[in-house]
């Protein structure tokens, strides 16, 4: 892992588990065991400009579930397909953003793109800098950066 | 008339001939993929003046035989990879052209393929133009979703 993957690592560690006490309320912490791609529902945001890549989130199903809830205050209601992809879609919005801010600058942000029970979009033209698997209470999240291979 | 649907049509059916030899015309059924069945979604982002995503929604079987027609390949031999490069491509030289009607300066994104279970969305936008195509039997659309206004990034 470079120096550069290194330092991103800590800070978006640190800005994904403030994310996710100030909105959810919960702790992130990195599971004791490293594991493969979670399996679950999956979104990424695209950033051009004076840097070029994708940030994927993804999130098991059950932690899913916990944050479309926490996030549209459904308590005891089922949540929908189109509550789920809504904040899948505002997850993976609210992670980018805040990764973009420690990238170079300027760059733009796309909208997100949301893919519930995704296989795993197709980033080849992409290089991998940077995988941090978190755990909290409710389930998996997985924050993946990729570079555009130049 | 939807959102420039001439000018994706046009589009559309020069990409499908000149790169594919394929003719694919616009057709009034529509592309619904059932749940459960294997489909991709090829999308490109635009930012800048003006935002929004353009996407390419077909099922498997027609992004294989892309694929065989790009890479040279029989159809049983193409993988993954070169089906998602092939749809990628497609998605892209239409996002291209369709760049250049926009508001300038806009950047556009590389593009993203999905094989999706008909679970693909893009939040906080609004679809503005579909247009389906024929393709051989085929059926496969093209959508262009535009950033809601009230969105606040």
């Amino acid at each position: 892992m470079t120096e550069t993957t290194q330092f991103m690592e800590k800070d978006v560690f640190q800005l994904t588990q403030m994310i996710w006490q100030s909105t959810f309320g919960q702790s992130l912490e990195k599971p004791d065991n490293i594991l493969a791609d979670i399996e679950g529902s999956e979104g990424w945001v695209q950033i051009a400009g004076a840097w070029d890549g994708v940030i994927r989130i993804k999130v098991s199903d059950d932690q899913l579930i916990f944050v479309t809830k926490t996030m549209f205050l459904l308590e005891d209601d089922p949540a929908s397909k189109n509550d789920l992809q809504e904040a899948m879609g505002e997850l993976t919005n609210l992670i980018g953003g805040n990764i973009k801010a420690l990238l170079p600058a300027p760059s733009q942000l796309s909208l997100p793109a949301v893919d519930l029970g995704g296989k795993n979009i197709d980033l080849s033209d992409y290089d991998p800098i940077l995988d941090l698997p978190l755990e909290s209470r409710d389930g998996m999240v997985q924050v993946s950066i990729f570079k555009r291979i130049k | 008339m939807q959102f420039i649907e001439p000018e994706i049509i046009k589009y559309v059916e020069n990409i499908w001939s000149s790169t594919l030899s394929l003719e694919a015309r616009q057709t009034e059924t529509s592309y619904t993929p059932h749940e459960g069945e294997e489909n991709l979604t090829g999308c490109v982002h635009i930012m800048g003046a003006w935002n929004g995503t353009v996407s390419l929604q077909c099922p498997k079987d027609m992004a294989v035989q892309a694929a065989s027609i790009m890479f040279g390949l029989k159809c049983e031999d193409t993988e993954m990879e070169e089906i998602q490069d092939a749809l990628g491509e497609l998605a892209n030289m239409t996002g291209g052209n369709l760049k250049a009607l926009l508001p300038e300066p806009c950047s556009l994104s590389l593009p993203t393929v999905a094989i999706t279970d008909y679970n693909f969305r893009i939040p906080k936008t609004e679809l503005i133009t579909q247009v389906n195509f024929d393709c051989g039997g085929q059926v496969f659309s093209v959508s262009v979703h535009k950033k809601v206004d009230n969105s606040d990034d």
